[in-house]
């Protein structure tokens, strides 16, 4: 059985520390996002847990002096790329490419958490899942994605997912679809016209 | 399109998210996972590129 209220209070420690992180870097002019399995364990509430916190870059990156100043001015030590910060792992990355400009803001009074697209996390979740070789884990997280944005519980814009879904890098609109009809069978949600009118 | 919420809105649908995955099936991956996940995508886009042994594929390298 797994204990929830320990895993919401160590995501609640992982998305505080993330805002903490951001809020530096933003005084230092850069622009993190968080991306990658931190971004669909947020979304999902599914136990994908990367456990620790990856944020990239929009647009510039800040150097290794730069990254250094500014983590060890919260307390950590001198790095490459893996910084801890209160017993969190900060997976620190460089400039991101980013397909989708949708991205999802969290505010909390100490500041506030800008999150890689559900529409790109569910295009790169589909690509992993049948790239370089089948991942059912990959697999699952794209359900659930998709099965949260079905239930209403993840604001995600079909038309975008459909349109990362198709660019050149991705190429997975068919598993899309298919993962699309599979989720509202499953979870016994008819499709709403706007979504057939999506992928007709 | 972005799209703001703040981090009680966020919260208010954990219940909510946890019940759908619970219907769909929960994923649970150890960080370390995570990592091999990534660097196995890596290595097989550095491979396609430049071979099993980090030299450029050649079509006129002679088989072994």
């Amino acid at each position: 059985m797994v204990n929830t209220d320990n895993l919401s209070h160590e995501q609640l420690l992982r998305l505080e520390i993330a805002i903490e992180v951001c809020a530096a870097f933003r005084k230092k002019g850069f622009e993190p996002i968080l991306y990658g399995g931190a971004t669909v364990e947020l979304y999902t509430q599914g136990l994908y847990s990367t456990g620790d916190v990856g944020l990239g870059f929009l647009r510039t990156a800040p150097n290794l002096t730069e990254k250094n100043e500014v983590m060890s001015a919260l307390g950590c030590r001198d790095s490459v790329r893996l910084f801890k910060l209160r017993e969190i792992i900060i997976d620190l990355g460089g400039a991101a490419e980013f397909y989708s400009n949708n991205f999802i803001t969290i505010t909390t009074p100490q500041g506030s958490l800008r999150l890689e697209s559900p529409e790109e996390s569910l295009a790169r979740r589909l690509l992993y899942s049948i790239y370089p070789s089948t991942n059912e884990d990959q697999l699952q997280a794209a359900k659930l994605l998709i099965a949260q944005a079905l239930s209403g519980n993840l604001p995600l814009d079909w038309t975008e997912a459909r349109r990362v879904a198709r660019l050149p890098g991705f190429k997975v609109e068919k598993e899309l679809l298919q993962l699309v009809q599979e989720c509202s069978q499953k979870l016994n949600l008819p499709l709403s016209d706007e979504l057939l009118g999506v992928f007709s | 399109m972005e799209r703001v919420f703040t981090l009680e809105e966020w919260e208010k649908k954990r219940e909510a998210r946890y019940e759908v995955a619970r219907k769909i099936g929960f994923v649970q991956r150890s960080p370390l996972q995570h990592q091999l996940g990534k660097f196995s995508v890596k290595k097989a886009a550095l491979e396609k590129l430049y071979g099993q042994y980090g030299q450029p594929i050649s079509r006129t390298t002679p088989e072994a």
